[in-house]
């Protein structure tokens, strides 16, 4: 799919862009950096634990961009090539094609085809609209979000008049959410304790991931109408697709001759589910104040329950039995639709001081204790930054924290332009809060990273 | 036939006296607006370099090209930036009209704008001497125009205004000083004072040029009170006024798409 994905580009980019007469505009940019990561000691780490670097990524972004003269046909393409030699990539390299769209574009009507990553709502951060694009979760999100989301092939419509807009998405090909691999640190508990079953029944399990095919009734729409009414700037958004992030149906078929017979009594699917969200968001300015708002309405998704490690026992092929027979009444998942929300302003002093506070709530609908997800319900997100030297010195920190379950995260860093082009940057990411909450789940992983980047 | 020509001699005298008596009688705000057309096209594609010198002389050079068009209630402008590096793509649209102006600010690692608050437009641009108020249009009925005198200034007649904001205008600036060469009406410098009369800066045009039957500023410096070396400097490497702007190039949509 992505062969014949990269195939259309470029022929709708030659149709649109070579037969032109008028001179067009080209131009290249990108970056290449080098972050080094290493994980930040703790008191209660093993006495035999050796520091250790987590991350150590060269990365060369390239961007490009093509238009005729009068901007009606236009071309992008953004890629990028990482180096790491600590076991995330395959072979220590990994090549992205993040996006390869082109467009035509009318004073009305604006057509756009190819790879694309979206960035739709008007919070920070946090968008509860923005659910086009999957996001890389190998690293948690120690990346910002711009960086994490993954690219979907579509085609875009976009009607404009004027200071409004309405534009539909329609995928055709789904793209999940990359996640953290088994054996690594970022992997959240909840998928440990997913992963724990399978581990504990080998050779019992069998799992299977079921992925939208490629066809029209599976296509993804997202539609969205962007305005302005006086001073207050609008959006409403409308999503039918399917959850990025999995989940998973059980199957236990408790026949001992199965198991005897060197069956595989447990069935796992693997499944991305579909549903709808349906939410808008706000922005307007007063005086030095900026405030935004975004929501939305999630229909009905399948939601985990917790599984009571006491049912899990492998001492023996009776005790796996045992522990077979103790899941088949096991509830493993209950759908529920959920909202979420977020409010916030952001607060300027000058050009060197910079604030900004958001409430991010996030509810399922009918929630029960037993069930896994913890989501960011009651999040608090804050972002300063401060510039100093002409603007060649900056320092800031980022954080969150959770009023209902106490967990947090902290990175606070410091940036110094040697050139435009040139920078260095220092830094922290903490986590803390319970062992099985969003944050606290990495309290061992914090670290501290040094980064240095070539813009041209 | 002697009285005849007498008679058409003393009937140019007499036009002539009374259009020279006339044109001196220019009003401060008929000065102000033919300062501010020139400005105020209903069509200007230009392109600027903007170098921005600290206190200590290290200078920082950025390019950009601005897209500004005249409409019925106002203006709009976009400024994208192409130069420095880290600078590459970040947009600027201004919606200027009565009741109020909305301001958004495009960076690419995000892609998407983010109106800025009004308060902000007088913050620095770019960390130069001028702010984001100074980027965009000023409209003439904003303010009340005193015309204090003619005075020389570099070997030109200038009119000497002063502008001051009407109640309700949303600007940092108390009181503004334009001298206005009063054959061309390009502004030659411009004294700006903040709420208290405290004088700002003060923009100095070195060089304006006859482009397309339209006199354009093409290079003026901005200095700010005790700036010690630090200034700014804005040359105009190209201007177009004859291309028609499309609307839809003013627009939140066309931010986010064409960088």
């Amino acid at each position: 799919m992505r062969r014949i994905g990269l195939a259309i580009i470029l022929v709708l980019a030659t149709c649109i862009i070579l037969p032109l007469p008028s001179p067009a505009e080209f131009g290249l940019s990108g970056s290449l950096s080098n972050q080094l990561r290493v994980r930040l000691l703790q008191s209660d780490m093993p006495d035999d634990y050796d520091w250790d670097y987590t991350m150590l990524m060269t990365a060369l972004d390239v961007q490009g961009r093509a238009a005729n003269e009068e901007k009606s046909a236009r071309l992008f393409f953004d890629v990028d090539l990482r180096h790491d030699p600590t076991g995330v990539f395959e072979n220590d390299l990994e090549w992205r094609f993040r996006e390869g769209y082109a467009g035509y574009y009318s004073p009305y009507v604006n057509f756009e085809m190819g790879k694309r990553v979206f960035a739709w709502g008007m919070a920070d951060e946090y968008n509860p609209t923005d659910l086009i694009n999957p996001e890389d979760y190998r690293w948690f999100m120690t990346f910002d979000r711009a960086e994490r989301k993954i690219g979907v092939y579509n085609a875009c419509l976009t009607l404009a008049y004027q200071n409004f807009y309405w534009q539909t998405v329609a995928v055709p090909y789904f793209e999940p959410a990359i996640l953290a691999a088994e054996d690594s640190d970022w992997l959240p508990w909840e998928l440990e304790g997913f992963y724990s079953i399978t581990n504990s029944f080998p050779d019992y399990v069998d799992l299977q991931v079921e992925r939208p095919d490629v066809e029209v009734q599976n296509t993804e729409l997202a539609s969205r109408i962007h305005g302005l009414a006086g001073p207050v700037e609008f959006e409403a958004v409308y999503f039918n697709g399917y959850d990025q992030l999995p989940t998973f149906d059980v199957k236990i078929d408790p026949d001992p001759d199965l198991l005897l017979s060197g069956g595989k009594p447990l069935q796992i699917f693997q499944q991305y589910q579909r549903y709808q969200a349906a939410g808008g968001s706000v922005a307007f300015s007063v005086s030095s104040f900026s405030f935004r708002g975004e929501g939305a309405y999630y229909t009905p998704r399948y939601w985990m329950y917790e599984i009571d490690p006491a049912l899990l026992s492998t001492d023996s092929l009776l005790g796996s039995l045992n522990s077979l027979l103790g899941l088949t009444d096991h509830v493993w998942r209950v759908r529920k639709p959920s909202w979420s929300a977020v409010g916030g302003f952001d607060w300027r002093q000058g050009t060197d001081l910079y604030l900004n506070l958001q409430y991010v709530h996030t509810q399922i609908i009918g929630r029960e204790p037993e069930m896994i997800d913890q989501a960011n319900e009651g999040l608090v997100t804050a972002k300063i930054q401060t510039t100093w030297l002409d603007q060649e010195l900056e320092a800031g920190a980022n954080g969150a924290y959770n009023v209902w379950h106490h967990d947090w995260y902290a990175k606070p860093y410091v940036r110094y332009k040697f050139t435009p082009e040139l920078s260095g940057e220092l830094g922290v990411q903490l986590f803390g809060g319970e062992p099985k909450s969003r944050f606290g789940d990495m309290d061992d992983n914090d670290f501290a990273y040094t980064q240095i980047k070539y813009l041209f | 036939m002697k009285y005849r020509g007498l008679m058409i001699v003393a009937l140019l005298a007499l036009t002539a006296f009374i259009g020279a008596a006339w044109a001196a009688e220019l009003t401060a705000y008929q000065i102000a607006k033919k300062s501010l057309e020139l400005e105020n096209q209903p069509n200007k594609t230009s392109v600027y370099k903007m170098t921005v010198i600290n206190k200590k002389g290290q200078q920082r050079v950025y390019k950009f090209k601005a897209w500004q068009k005249e409409t019925k209630d106002g203006s709009k402008r976009l400024l994208r930036f192409f130069e420095p590096a880290d600078n590459k793509g970040i947009g600027l649209l201004s919606h200027e009209k009565k009741g109020g102006d909305l301001q958004w600010l495009f960076l690419p690692s995000y892609k998407k704008a983010r109106q800025i608050a009004s308060a902000e437009k007088s913050d620095q641009f770019m960390g130069s001497d001028l702010y984001y108020e100074d980027m965009g249009s000023k409209p003439v009925d904003d303010f009340e125009h005193a015309l204090l005198q003619k005075v020389v200034l570099e070997g030109k007649e200038c009119y000497l205004l002063e502008s001051k904001p009407k109640a309700g205008v949303n600007t940092s600036y108390g009181k503004t000083r334009t001298w206005v060469d009063t054959t061309t009406f390009v502004a030659q410098k411009m004294e700006l004072y903040d709420k208290k009369q405290n004088l700002l800066k003060t923009i100095y045009v070195r060089d304006a040029q006859l482009i397309d039957g339209i006199w354009t500023i093409k290079k003026y410096e901005a200095i700010s009170v005790n700036a010690d070396k630090a200034k700014t400097l804005i040359e105009m490497e190209s201007v177009d006024y004859k291309t028609n702007i499309p609307d839809n190039y003013l627009t939140v949509n066309f931010l986010e798409t064409d960088y």
